[in-house]
């Protein structure tokens, strides 16, 4: 259909902004400055693309599209193979606004202003990557290369105690992810090939799909958080630059989900149907675990970490629930999470800005002189609880929807466990926003024309994804029907068994 | 008339003519007038461009010679494909240490024109070790490239440390050496063979015997000692500690890897009857040497100690490649030695050129500060050890992960599993050097990196490494594809 390599273009493009901003030279000041222009830039031309190939891409074919390869190891049938399918392209497409966000409104530190971009720069062209490989080594590699720019940021950019932080989570994820390794090295091995359409068709016996898919399931958790896999993430959020705080959980932590719906549930179909139960119990765990600390925690970094690893466990639950509502409400709810959570670090941002504390007990009362800010983190707390019309009710309604039809008893368990979140955002907002003035909120100022900007584009995304879910859920129809089909296929080989 | 057994003994034409070269540069040496200092260096400065000239001319005469099975010298001399992939590796890193260290063995007072000869022998050696086809052939070749070892380390004579070094090698290597010779004294008193052809076809039926069976267990023992391989590794670190960088990357690159490859064609050639015998005891060393390698070298501060434990363990990771004769294992073995070798010749050969208020670089807490002073050296470090690392997107993820493959291939699951789990555990040093170059706060005015200038070729060479090592993704398909038209097995 096109012969031009546009998925090439958006894994490359910032490439080569990282080469051009490696060639400045200058003083400190200006140096920020430029580099400002350059990564807002570059990520600017990346949503375009992006946009572009959300356009032309096609609805009703439920195949990879845009398809590029080129042979790397050709015994093992190794290449450099791209595409996307609607899965893959909503991350995508999520991914490249998000990065966009980050460099526009978030300021770039003045000392050090280049590692800092080149580092993002870096963590969007391996996103790319890692969303439209589709190959298992090249996942791969893009999967494992996006943790080296996190190591520089976190340890260079982050604060308190973040060596230690930034050893734990580095730790902690390649230990996950050699898992991974293994267990992809293991089915090359078997297979002598290394494509995913390949795997997707392909019938391991039930125990070798038991090994594997426990191996990947476990690299998969760490990166999304699943208890008792989660312990790193509070750590790495209380230290990390907001920033990042930003690609952790919207990009980065997405990761998780992206593998599980692309790897285990057409590779491994048997094992991720027996195994369902336990990941609902693990889910169940962390929600109410993460929820109730999320209660007592005065740190704000931390508590919206806590209540990001909720939001995943659930999306990570309705993946398991492995039917079409499940799958659909689950990509619905990654992406809504990747906005709503956007607003959320954006709004701590704008905290900090005027008194630099991560302590929510110094921001009370802002209803009296920041009402702007506190209409907008009334609307974005009510995302995250899924009100109505927001965009995270369509997610939860639909992962729920999922669960329900998979399993009863665990949907009802999950309808409150998802109440433990509303309580927690809704004593926050009793708090902070119609908490008693204190002598620091005294002299907050509200928010200026260029922060309303972010937050109103925020909310706006919000809104109409809340009001029109179509436009995104019409593109994945018809990959996630295929993707069903194969699950369905796998699991009737294992009948005839 | 000497009968020098057949006419093709043209296939030894690479090593004849290094040694002719050596005994030039020797002749050179001895009629050149070298009174003071300064024209000592001079000399020498010359005699290593020469020599360095030798090595690329010899790196072509290996290359012309070709893929091909001769043998020649009544069968003690052979070439094979395998082994002209092996001898490939071994001169190509070989010149590329001799590039790098040029200016840097004059900076530590080393200006005797011997010294090249030496080394010279030393790659001769390694050549000739490489292409033995007889328990003597390789005994004696094994002899010629430790005892060029020796006198290397004794010429820093002013570098106590490194004649201690040098003393404690020497021990240990003789008493390897005496374990290695007992074995092939048994393994002659089964078989009244030496000939490793002859051997195999008399052991294919597989055998039983205690005496032959001793005799692979002292061999494998002196192949320890050289290997480094627990519980044999004790003299490495120590040995390592005392050198100088130029040393510390002949023994830990060409002097390890050539033997690592000898041991292969040993277990796979006169033993190749006997696997299952010798098959136990490597994976008993693979994962003693993994677990000690691995986990000991996070302790480590001094940077050539680490490199000590770092090439035990990478020694275990290799050797894994050797469980069972196939292509697929030679393959992914090769590709593994040049990602490694280039990475960890690529990280000395930074840290010899760099220099911390007039003094070479030894710990790894020298490193701090480094970002600010010179971040492109310190982020081509910090590339170097991603790689050793086995992290994506560089080259030894590829090595890691290939050589894994092999393994899964033939069937070691659970030892595949074990070690590449325990590569883990030394990611913590390697992030802890970066750590060191880029998160720690560094203050202290009075501390001042120094980089040589006027070595171009060195830093070329360098560079050339490091974007190897980056982008070896777009050399894999040529690479793959050149070693699957070569590699095939008897």
């Amino acid at each position: 259909m096109f012969s031009m390599p546009i998925l090439s273009f958006l894994i490359f493009l910032p490439i080569v902004s990282i080469l051009i901003i490696l060639t400045i030279r200058g003083e400190q000041e200006l140096i920020a400055k430029s580099v400002k222009y350059i990564a807002v830039l570059t990520a600017a031309i990346h949503l375009v693309l992006s946009l572009y190939v959300w356009f032309s891409f096609s609805r009703i074919d439920g195949d990879y599209q845009f398809v590029e390869k080129i042979a790397l190891i050709s015994a093992i049938n190794f290449n450099y193979y791209l595409g996307i399918d609607g899965i893959s392209l909503l991350f995508l497409i999520f991914s490249s606004l998000l990065f966009l966000i980050v460099f526009l409104f978030i300021e770039i530190p003045k000392n050090n202003a280049k590692l800092y971009a080149i580092s993002f720069l870096a963590i969007l062209s391996f996103s790319v990557g890692t969303f439209a490989s589709l190959d298992l080594i090249l996942f791969y590699i893009f999967y494992e290369a996006s943790m080296i720019p996190v190591f520089f940021l976190m340890g260079i950019f982050g604060s308190g105690n973040k060596i230690y932080a930034t050893f734990k989570f580095m730790l902690y994820t390649i230990a996950g992810s050699m898992l991974m390794i293994i267990a992809i090295v293991a089915m090359v091995s078997i297979t002598k090939n290394s494509s995913m359409q390949f795997f997707d068709t392909f019938a391991f016996d039930y125990k070798t799909q038991v090994y594997l898919f426990s191996a990947i399931f476990i690299a998969l958790a760490i990166k999304s958080g699943l208890f008792p896999f989660h312990s790193w993430l509070p750590d790495t959020y209380e230290t990390s630059p907001l920033a990042l705080n930003i690609i952790l959980s919207g990009v980065l932590m997405k990761y998780g989900i992206y593998g599980m719906i692309r790897i285990l549930m057409p590779m491994f179909p048997l094992a991720m149907f027996d195994s369902s139960i336990i990941v609902y119990i693990l889910s169940i765990i962390t929600l109410f675990y993460t929820g109730f600390i999320a209660f007592t925690e005065n740190n704000l970094k931390k508590l919206f970490a806590y209540f990001s690893l909720s939001h995943l466990a659930l999306i990570v639950a309705a993946v398991f629930s492995a039917n079409t509502q499940g799958i659909e409400g689950a990509l619905f709810q990654a992406i809504s999470h990747s906005i709503y959570t956007t607003g959320v670090f954006l709004t701590i941002v704008y905290f900090k800005t005027r008194l630099d504390s991560n302590n929510k007990d110094y921001f009370m009362g802002l209803a009296s002189n920041m009402p702007i800010l506190s209409i907008f983190i009334v609307f974005i707390g009510l995302a995250n609880i899924g009100l109505p019309m927001t965009n995270g009710f369509i997610g939860e309604f639909l992962s729920l929807f999922g669960i329900f039809q998979n399993n009863r008893f665990f949907a009802i368990l999950f309808c409150f466990a998802v109440l433990i979140n509303a309580i927690v955002i809704i004593r926050f907002n009793r708090y902070v926003i119609f908490g008693n003035v204190n002598e620091y909120t005294k002299s907050f100022k509200d928010i200026n024309l260029f922060e309303i900007t972010s937050l109103a584009i925020i909310a706006l995304v919000i809104l109409f994804m809340g009001i029109y879910p179509d436009v995104f859920l019409d593109v994945v129809h018809s990959s996630v029907s295929n993707l069903m089909e194969n699950f369905k296929n796998g699991i009737i080989i294992k009948n005839e068994i | 008339m000497i009968n020098i057994g057949s006419s093709n003994f043209i296939i030894a034409i690479p090593e004849i003519y290094l040694i002719i070269v050596a005994f030039m540069i020797l002749l050179v040496g001895l009629f050149t007038r070298s009174a003071d200092n300064s024209s000592k260096i001079l000399l020498f400065n010359r005699l290593s461009s020469l020599n360095i000239i030798a090595i690329v001319f010899g790196f072509i005469l290996v290359y012309a010679i070709g893929d091909m099975y001769v043998e020649t010298f009544h069968n003690l001399y052979i070439i094979s494909p395998i082994i002209f992939l092996f001898k490939l590796v071994i001169i190509f890193f070989f010149l590329i240490i001799a590039v790098i260290s040029r200016i840097y063995l004059i900076d530590r007072g080393i200006n005797q024109y011997e010294y090249i000869v030496i080394m010279l022998f030393f790659l001769v050696g390694n050549l000739l070790m490489l292409s033995s086809n007889d328990f003597i052939a390789f005994y004696v070749t094994l002899e010629l490239t430790t005892i060029c070892t020796y006198v290397l380390m004794f010429m820093a004579k002013k570098d106590i440390f490194s004649i201690q070094a040098g003393i404690k090698y020497f021990l240990l290597g003789v008493l390897g050496t005496a374990f290695l010779l007992y074995g092939i004294s048994l393994v002659y008193g089964y078989t009244g063979l030496t000939n490793w052809t002859e051997i195999r076809a008399a052991l294919n039926g597989g055998a039983q015997n205690w005496v032959l069976l001793m005799g692979l267990v002292m061999i494998l023992v002196g192949i320890g000692f050289k290997l480094s391989l627990v519980p044999f590794h004790m003299w490495t670190p120590d040995v390592y500690r005392g050198v100088n960088k130029f040393m510390l990357l002949m023994l830990s690159v060409i002097s390890k890897f050539s033997i690592l490859f000898i041991t292969i064609r040993i277990l796979w050639e006169p033993f190749n009857g006997i696997i299952s015998q010798w098959q136990q005891i490597i994976i008993l060393l693979i994962v003693v040497s993994a677990l000690i390698g691995f986990i000991v070298a996070i302790y480590q501060t001094n940077i050539k100690s680490f490199i000590a434990y770092s090439s035990i363990a990478n020694m275990s990771y290799m050797l894994m490649a050797a469980l069972a004769p196939s292509a697929e294992a030679v393959k992914n073995l090769i590709i593994f030695s040049i990602a490694y070798g280039a990475a960890l010749i690529g990280f000395v050969g930074t840290l010899m050129m760099l220099k911390r208020n007039n003094q070479p670089i030894a710990d790894i807490y020298d490193l701090k500060g480094l970002s600010k002073n010179f971040p492109y050296l310190a982020f081509m470090l910090s590339t170097f050890l991603i790689s050793m690392a086995g992290l994506p997107i560089t080259a030894g993820f590829f090595g890691k992960i290939l050589v894994l493959y092999s393994v899964f291939l033939s069937k070691f699951y659970l030892l595949g599993v074990l070690v590449a789990l325990l590569t883990v555990v030394m990611m913590y040093f390697y992030l802890k050097v970066i750590k060191i170059m880029y998160f720690d706060s560094f203050e202290d005015t009075s501390i001042s990196f120094y980089a040589s200038k006027s070595n171009f070729l060195a830093k070329f060479t360098l560079g050339a490494l490091f974007l190897f090592t980056i982008l070896f993704v777009v050399f894999l398909y040529p690479m793959t594809k050149i070693l699957e038209e070569i590699v095939y097995l008897l």
